[in-house]
């Protein structure tokens, strides 16, 4: 047997009696056969959507910020909402893709692929709400600190808004070579079974010359590990950067010690929901049930529970917190007692229900081995983070220091637009990946096969016996 | 006249593969090139392919 030794008890990572042959048709099947109703369907709807959302984005740029429902006392809104909400998806692709990597645990090659997708067309979403929400773009530029000649104008570097710049400008270049470098060898697959001279050209350039030597997959491997090395900082920075936009403020509810860790742990909270909620489609749609078992969906739901019992815990932190500095201003904060009944009482009690109370089903196997409360789950907890963002914003807001500005926030037709329209945008981008792009690591999921293949797998157990 | 003699191999499974470099190395014979459609774990080492070095080619 080459490679590792794996228990006999551990679950089989590749279902089914595989040969490496049928690996390779079961991934190239999506790319090579025609489109199905089902996509076309799914790939207009997003693109009314994204449609629609740009021209809301067009409508902002033109108007001004104006156009949205943002006041004097809620100066930040759906925008940042919706941003970190997006930035924070992103994590579980990074997370899946480096530190899984570096730990060594193999069911992350089935998920890899599509999660590390998942992550950039995520943060390409993100990035354009604190871009419109300067309101002159064209000067965006202003954000880079350039040689420039505008006399006064510096970058501030000590402000958190010009470190989510670098932040997130670091985490997108990362994961998209990451991300480009992994498809090198299932690229050249592809452009070896092409049959038209268009799609073989197209998948020439994309394999960069990939020739499968011995020393190929040598540098290959090297990379991968360095890569990994670089993205795993980024899986705790980004978010932690994030996080400080709002807790090096002085803003009361913002400006809390516990949010890098907090925020951290949401993120990859709310990213594995997000896993979750596009591979249960896209398995089925693609047909990789045998690739991606139940026990890969399994174990996600465990990393969902894990990291929603942290939040759970920064959640009653604050709670307790809010409550238990007798401050006044603090039982307006996005997680006290005063919230709970406060004008935003629905809010707040989303973001319980969504967060803590529905995923704590997971706790129970019956449950987190169950595609259909799965696929329910994780909606909610995508909906439960998108409220949780909108609380720490919206929330701690809506009630600052001086009564006569209290004041509620009602979003727009056109705030609403912006967001229903990055969905679609990242639709859009989702399902065309599926149909062109490998979806599944195959070249590293093959060197698996006679170690977590079900066939191999039974081999190796009667042997034993 | 050259006697230098090239052989081919083409094998259907990597197993099979690690084998044969094992038998050509122990028969000194010089493994130019293996190509693979998929990484074999310890192929480097077998054959060997020169280690990374940044900065050389």
């Amino acid at each position: 047997m080459s490679g590792h030794y794996e228990a006999p008890i551990r679950e089989p990572l590749i279902i089914g009696h595989k040969t490496y042959h049928d690996i390779t048709e079961d991934i190239a099947r999506p790319i090579e056969e025609r489109a199905g109703k089902l996509w076309w369907a799914s790939l207009y709807a997003a693109l009314i959507l994204f449609v629609y959302g740009f021209g809301c984005i067009a409508y902002t740029i033109g108007t001004g910020i104006g156009a949205w429902g943002l006041n004097r006392t809620i100066n930040w809104g759906w925008d940042i909402t919706n941003f970190v909400w997006w930035v924070g998806i992103g994590h579980a692709g990074t997370l899946i893709s480096a530190v899984l990597l570096l730990f060594r645990q193999r069911w992350r090659m089935s998920v890899n692929r599509s999660a590390e997708a998942m992550t950039i067309f995520a943060v390409c979403q993100a990035a354009i709400f604190p871009v419109i929400h300067m309101g002159r773009v064209w000067v965006g530029y202003w954000v880079f600190p350039l040689p420039n000649q505008f006399g006064t104008l510096w970058t501030n570097f000590n402000s958190p808004l010009l470190w989510d710049v670098f932040a997130i400008s670091t985490y997108f270049s990362v994961s998209v070579v990451f991300w480009f470098m992994g498809l090198i060898p299932d690229f050249a697959m592809i452009r070896d079974r092409a049959k038209t001279p268009f799609n073989k050209k197209i998948y020439t350039l994309l394999a960069f010359g990939w020739g499968g030597k011995a020393k190929h997959w040598q540098r290959f491997e090297e990379l991968s590990l360095v890569l990994a090395g670089l993205a795993t900082p980024l899986v705790f920075s980004v978010h932690t950067t994030v996080s400080f936009d709002f807790a090096t403020s002085v803003i009361k509810g913002w400006h809390s010690t516990i949010y890098p860790p907090y925020f951290v742990a949401g993120a990859i909270f709310s990213g594995f929901a997000m896993v979750q909620t596009l591979l249960l489609v896209a398995r089925k749609v693609c047909h990789l049930e045998d690739y991606i078992t139940m026990y890969h969906i399994e174990i996600m739901n465990i990393v969902i529970v894990v990291t929603g019992g942290m939040v759970t815990v920064a959640y009653a932190t604050e709670y307790f917190i809010g409550w238990y500095s007798g401050s006044r201003f603090e039982d307006f904060t996005y997680l006290s007692p005063g919230a709970a009944v406060g004008p935003y009482w629905w809010a707040f009690w989303a973001l319980i229900i969504c967060n803590l109370v529905v995923p704590a089903a997971f706790w129970f196997k019956k449950v987190r081995t169950n595609i259909f409360w799965t696929f329910i789950i994780a909606l909610i907890i995508n909906i439960g983070m998108w409220f949780e963002r909108f609380d720490i914003i919206v929330i701690n807001l809506s009630r600052d220091y001086l009564p006569s500005s209290w004041t509620m926030f009602k979003p727009t037709v056109i705030d609403v637009g912006v967001y229903l329209g990055t969905i679609g945008f990242f639709s859009v981008l989702f399902l065309l990946y599926a149909r062109t792009f490998p979806v599944i690591a195959q070249a590293e999921l093959k060197s698996i096969l006679k170690i977590s293949g079900e066939t191999y797998k039974a081999k190796e157990g009667d042997e034993h016996h | 006249m050259s006697t230098t003699k090239i052989i081919y191999g083409l094998y259907g499974d990597d197993d099979d593969l690690m084998h044969g470099v094992k038998a050509f190395n122990d028969k000194g014979i010089k493994i130019n090139e293996v190509y693979t459609p998929f990484p074999v774990h310890g192929l480097d080492k077998a054959m060997p392919v020169t280690e990374l070095q940044l900065g050389s080619h």
